[in-house]
């Protein structure tokens, strides 16, 4: 991202702020009220992470200079808060015919909900601000107060990137009684209020829970109950000990990114990331599935899938980058399209027949791992196994070109035996080796030793193999000629090996 | 380029190297090649081979994105006929029918071979490329060396049309599993697999079955 776009989105994100502060502020007339907004900063973007009012109950002011209001909250905005990472608060108070706005900064770990990125956009999507209008409406529906009482109210708002994934009502407590008889409903303003106050929060990434708290009164003589947000906080879900830091944290700022695009246009970015392919966005599917689960799909849905996921971000995304090598290509676009819905539009925008397919994808998977590997598979696996080693190996790949094709990439855990390790990438770094044609020619032979001698080979007997061919022939793995000084020669080395398997595998040849 | 008429599909192969501007290497001749009927191993050479040979010492198509590697017979460097000694020491018994090794994939065990006792009426031997990953087995992929040229060549054409083609490579399609309806164009070929001449060197029923969906798609073409 250059300058000039960061600047542009440092606006945007500048002016959204703004307007957002004086939506709310514009409805409050008591004086001596005093709300308070704080923001996580960073590079121009600027994410509400929490909101509180107080002394609301003074008498209403006069009108106040509302353009007045929204330059001073523009200079400090755009000269102070924007140019300081991390916490910024803005505090504003009623006066009998002005607002006064004071600001403070603090330094704190960024909340894992915080944009890093300015996004270039005005305003809210319409979509968004229909829905948190709808859920809160749906959510207050039936509140009421008896003449004279008083309540205090919470709503809960799990949110994943901008959209409502679960609402509720959890707490509605009345805090005083009042004179009784029929309850009173609640006056337009309140959810005006709230829905005002929720709208920022949902701009954040991820996915967490806004907390909000509210005052509800009626006094007496009044046909409706009135009532303000007390409080916005957000809980974050605990971070999972079974999750990889590092792909988590990579996951997020490559999800941020690709939401940015979907945020600024969302044809825009929904075409970025189909172009993008899955070999590029291996990590955002990966962590998409890791960081959601598979759960939501009902039941245990493909566990095996998700412990290979969740084992590290290199053990992960190698494992579904060899993982969707192996889908038809069918398959492979179904499991595109559906995680690319979910990551961007949410678990709730699949349709009944969109989530059954899904579900039907992630078992289909997990057999199919299972299964052991057809031949053209193999082919295509041996393929992106000489690419990958080359990538690790840049030095070698040099050497590579230079021999003339020869200098086999071998797998120390045979491609056969794949569907004996589920949860391993079979083309990880670890199991790929180079070896000159001579030395692979001896280390195959002995594998067919083996298979013919264990026709139902174990994990167990294919990684005792492994190991044992590992002990003899380590001298000459990743070694394009034979290495000088060694202690025993490759046929003394076959020998010893074959003289070994044949004490671990009786019957072998 | 100064090809003879009967090379005509590494004619083709040459020149869509050069059009889809995949990686092409071709040395001089040996000054003293291998004729044809030479005796390589107790193999006679095949005559389309001693063409090729006449004309370049080592060649490598397309090794960017897939890649055959000739194995050279040059004056400073002549493995072919090396290489072909470890072949027969290493898997001549395995296979049903003897064959002799010319070129491989890029560091993969899968080799391309002529089989000198199936031969047309020119004399032009079979080529069958030879997988000796696990249980060595042969699929066949030309009737003759040209053929194959010829085959290789509209199979880059149709990886590199592919969207991902140039970057993904042979790992997205394969030669010649996944492309049975370009050898389909061989009615030589068809005929050989038909009559079962090429069975032995396919035990495996997952094999013949791919064999058989070359001899689909020449039906259809027809």
């Amino acid at each position: 991202m250059n300058e000039e776009v960061l600047e542009a989105g440092a606006m945007a994100e500048a002016l959204l702020a703004l307007s957002r502060i004086w939506s709310v502020a514009s409805g409050v007339n008591e004086v001596g009220t005093q709300l308070s907004f704080t923001f996580w900063s960073e590079r121009g973007a600027l994410t509400l992470t929490g909101y509180s009012s107080s002394g609301r109950s003074g008498s209403p002011g006069e009108p106040v200079d509302g353009e007045a209001l929204q330059q001073t909250l523009a200079k400090i905005l755009t000269q102070f808060a924007q140019r300081h990472q991390g916490m910024v608060s803005l505090m504003l108070e009623r006066q009998q015919a002005q607002w006064t706005v004071t600001y403070s900064t603090s330094t704190q770990p960024r909340p894992p909900e915080a944009k890093t990125l300015p996004v270039r956009r005005a305003g809210l999507p319409r979509q968004v601000v229909e829905a948190v209008t709808y859920e809160l409406g749906q959510c207050l529906t039936g509140v009421g107060l008896p003449a004279g009482g008083e309540a205090q109210v919470e709503v809960a708002f799990l949110l994943e990137d901008d959209r409502i994934e679960e609402r509720r009502l959890r707490l509605f407590e009345v805090t005083h009684e009042g004179t009784g008889g029929t309850p009173r409903s609640l006056a337009p303003s309140v959810l005006d209020e709230a829905t005002t106050v929720l709208l920022p929060f949902t701009q954040g990434v991820g996915e967490r829970t806004v907390h909000l708290r509210m005052k509800l009164v009626l006094p007496p003589g009044a046909r409706q109950a009135r009532g303000w947000v007390v409080e916005a906080s957000i809980e974050r879900p605990l971070p999972s000990p079974e999750l990889d830091a590092t792909l988590v944290a990579e996951y997020q700022a490559m999800h941020e990114d690709i939401l940015r695009r979907w945020r600024e246009e969302t044809k825009a970015g929904a075409t970025w990331v189909a172009n993008k392919g899955a070999e590029e966005l291996v990590l955002w599917y990966a962590g998409g599935v890791v960081v959601r689960g598979l759960g939501w799909l009902g039941g245990r849905v493909a566990p095996t899938v998700l412990r290979a996921l969740q084992r590290s971000k290199e053990a992960g995304t190698g494992w579904l980058r060899t993982t969707l090598a192996r889908l038809p290509g069918d398959k492979r676009q179904a499991f595109e399209r559906l995680w690319m819905k979910v990551q961007l539009e949410g678990k709730r925008s699949l349709s009944s027949a969109e989530r059954h397919e899904l579900r039907e994808l992630m078992e289909g998977i997990e057999q199919l791992i299972r299964t052991p590997l057809d031949t053209n598979t193999k082919n295509k696996l041996r393929a992106d196994a000489r690419e990958a080693y080359k990538r690790l190996h840049p030095h070698l790949a040099q050497l590579m070109d230079r021999h003339r094709g020869l200098l086999p990439i071998h797998h120390r855990r045979q491609l056969e035996y794949a569907h004996l390790f589920p949860e391993d990438d079979i083309n990880a770094a670890d199991n790929l080796i180079l070896v000159t044609s001579e030395v692979h020619d001896r280390i195959n032979a002995l594998w067919t030793k083996f298979r013919r001698a264990r026709t139902q080979a174990t994990a167990e007997d294919v990684e005792r193999m492994a190991r044992t061919l590992d002990d003899q022939f380590k001298h000459w793995y990743h070694q394009p000629r034979e290495p000088p000084a060694l202690p025993y020669s490759l046929a003394e080395a076959e020998q010893r090996a074959l003289k070994q398997l044949r004490r671990l595998f009786p019957g072998l040849e | 380029m100064n090809l003879p008429l009967e090379l005509s599909g590494l004619q083709r192969l040459v020149e869509v190297c050069g059009r889809l501007k995949l990686n092409l290497e071709l040395t001089p001749p040996a000054h003293v090649p291998l004729k044809a009927g030479a005796l390589v191993e107790g193999l006679p050479f095949d005559p389309l081979l001693a063409s090729v040979y006449a004309y370049a010492g080592f060649a490598a198509f397309a090794t960017d994105v897939a890649g055959i590697i000739f194995h050279p017979l040059e004056d400073a460097d002549r493995q072919l006929e090396e290489q072909n000694k470890q072949w027969s020491q290493r898997h001549g018994g395995q296979l049903a029918l003897p064959t002799f090794i010319f070129a491989g994939e890029p560091h993969m065990a899968y080799h391309y071979a002529t089989v000198p006792t199936l031969v047309d009426s020119r004399g032009y031997q079979t080529v069958v490329r030879v997988d000796v990953y696990e249980e060595p087995f042969a699929l066949p992929v030309a009737s003759n060396v040209d053929r194959f040229f010829e085959a290789y060549s509209r199979y880059l054409e149709e990886l590199i049309a592919l969207p991902g083609g140039r970057e993904r490579g042979v790992g997205l399609l394969t030669f010649p599993w996944d492309v049975p309806h370009i050898l389909g164009r061989d009615g030589q070929l068809i005929e050989l697999i038909h009559h079962g001449h090429l069975d032995s060197l396919m035990p495996s029923p997952e094999a013949r079955g791919w064999a058989r969906r070359i001899v689909s798609a020449g039906a259809t073409r027809v």
